[in-house]
């Protein structure tokens, strides 16, 4: 039953990724030194931002031609359901955001031992980025304006997963230890991933009513 | 099945329902049993496709319960489900796919017993010629039609439908009449909602006026 949901909707979010990092050299100045200082912050926060417009996509089409009601009332648990949903949203726009953050890295002088710790944390964050989003879309769905209003409601519980997240690629380019972010990071995203389904077959029973 | 099959019923109880701070309905009372189909009748705004997502559980009515077999449907959510099959005035029908991906989904989420491959069920909403054309190309009736397949593969007992008849040809509408027919005299039961007038024989029906 999971697999069954196919996509076929263009990722933006990744044209948008792209462009912002490649606009950067041009815009701010193509001194090697300011670049590769400012690399780690620049690509978290453009993927940031790109999870965050492709947050609507996840349940917005569904809501808005019904199919998201007849999920709803298949019989079988709902968390496995709403499980499914932001897996698909994770690996449309989480996976494909890690796969080119390390070549878009290259355009930034991004410091090369950094590299993988930058590809571990958006591992690590991406998902949990997907899955605090996924409450905040369930939770305005049937808001006309939603989409402004949920990216309020979630930007700020993205902020600790960006500040830990450019912390720990910071700490690995001056080459200090990293274990306790990524455990930190992973702590995050087991908490969520155990939570927040539950959160979101809730959200939307509150936005069906 | 065949035990119960005399003894099901739904039945509503003291229902009530408000929209923007408007009492649309109150202390609605009805039952229907096997082989029972409700015609719920109203203007637009009466709460009639409210009223249809509270007997599905979608929504809570403020005041009063809907139970299945003297059971309250939010306890029995999951046998409930099983038996229900709802189809809103929204097609639930992916654009982005063709009709025969669609029929797929269909067959997929909802299986059921009934033979038959996606070419007769296609066959069967007159959508034959059109099994490999985009959704988004159909018209609202081509569409509405994709979205009533299911009532040709169901093995559900409670079909709640909300409009199903609109921007039907007429020729349609008597296939879905007779779908309808074939369905309650096999001791199932339906809840519709339609502006126009739908036969499904005398004692088989009765209309709901909100």
């Amino acid at each position: 039953m999971l697999a069954i949901r196919r996509r076929r909707e263009l990722s933006n979010p990744l044209v948008f990724f792209v462009i912002v990092v490649s606009l950067f050299p041009l815009g701010v100045s193509p001194d090697q030194d300011l670049l590769s200082k400012m690399a780690p912050g620049v690509i978290w926060v453009t993927a940031l931002l790109a999870t965050l417009m492709s947050m609507d996509a996840m349940f917005r089409s569904d809501y808005d031609d019904g199919s998201l009601e007849q999920l709803l009332l298949l019989p079988g648990p709902k968390i496995l359901l709403i499980g499914a949903k932001i897996t698909a949203h994770w690996l449309s726009i989480g996976l494909p955001l890690v796969i080119l953050a390390p070549l878009m890295s290259l355009l930034l002088y991004f410091p090369t031992h950094a590299i993988g710790s930058l590809v571990i944390t958006l591992l690590i964050s991406t998902p949990i980025l997907s899955l605090l989003g996924s409450v905040g879309v369930a939770l305005t769905l049937s808001l006309r304006s939603g989409g402004i209003l949920s990216s309020l409601l979630i930007l700020p519980f993205y902020i600790p997963v960006l500040i830990f997240s450019t912390m720990a690629i910071n700490a690995s380019a001056n080459s200090l230890p990293v274990s306790g972010y990524y455990a930190l990071l992973g702590a995050f995203l087991i908490v969520s991933a155990l939570l927040i389904p539950f959160a979101v077959v809730a959200a939307l029973k509150v936005s069906y009513n | 099945m065949s035990e119960s099959q005399n003894n099901t019923q739904l039945t509503a109880k003291a229902l009530m329902c408000e929209r923007g701070g408007r009492i649309l309905f109150e202390n609605l009372e009805f039952s229907i049993s096997s082989g029972q189909a409700m015609i719920i009748q109203g203007s637009n705004g009466a709460g009639k496709t409210s009223l249809l997502r509270i007997i599905t559980g979608l929504s809570q009515p403020p005041e009063g319960t809907v139970s299945w077999d003297q059971q309250n449907i939010d306890t029995i959510a999951e046998e409930f489900q099983q038996q229900l099959l709802y189809i809103g005035h929204l097609a639930a029908v992916k654009r982005e796919l063709t009709v025969r991906e669609n029929l797929q989904l269909l067959k997929r989420f909802w299986p059921s017993d009934a033979e038959g491959s996606i070419a007769d069920l296609a066959e069967n909403v007159g959508l034959r010629q059109r099994l490999s054309v985009s959704c988004s190309r159909l018209s609202a009736g081509q569409l509405r039609r994709v979205s009533l397949a299911r009532l040709f593969i169901s093995s559900q007992k409670l079909w709640v439908l909300d409009e199903p008849l609109t921007a039907l040809d007429v020729d349609f509408i008597t296939v879905v009449e007779q779908c309808l027919q074939k369905h309650l005299q096999s001791g199932g039961m339906a809840i519709l909602t339609t502006h126009r007038g739908i036969d499904l024989g005398e004692q088989a029906s009765f209309t709901l006026d909100l």
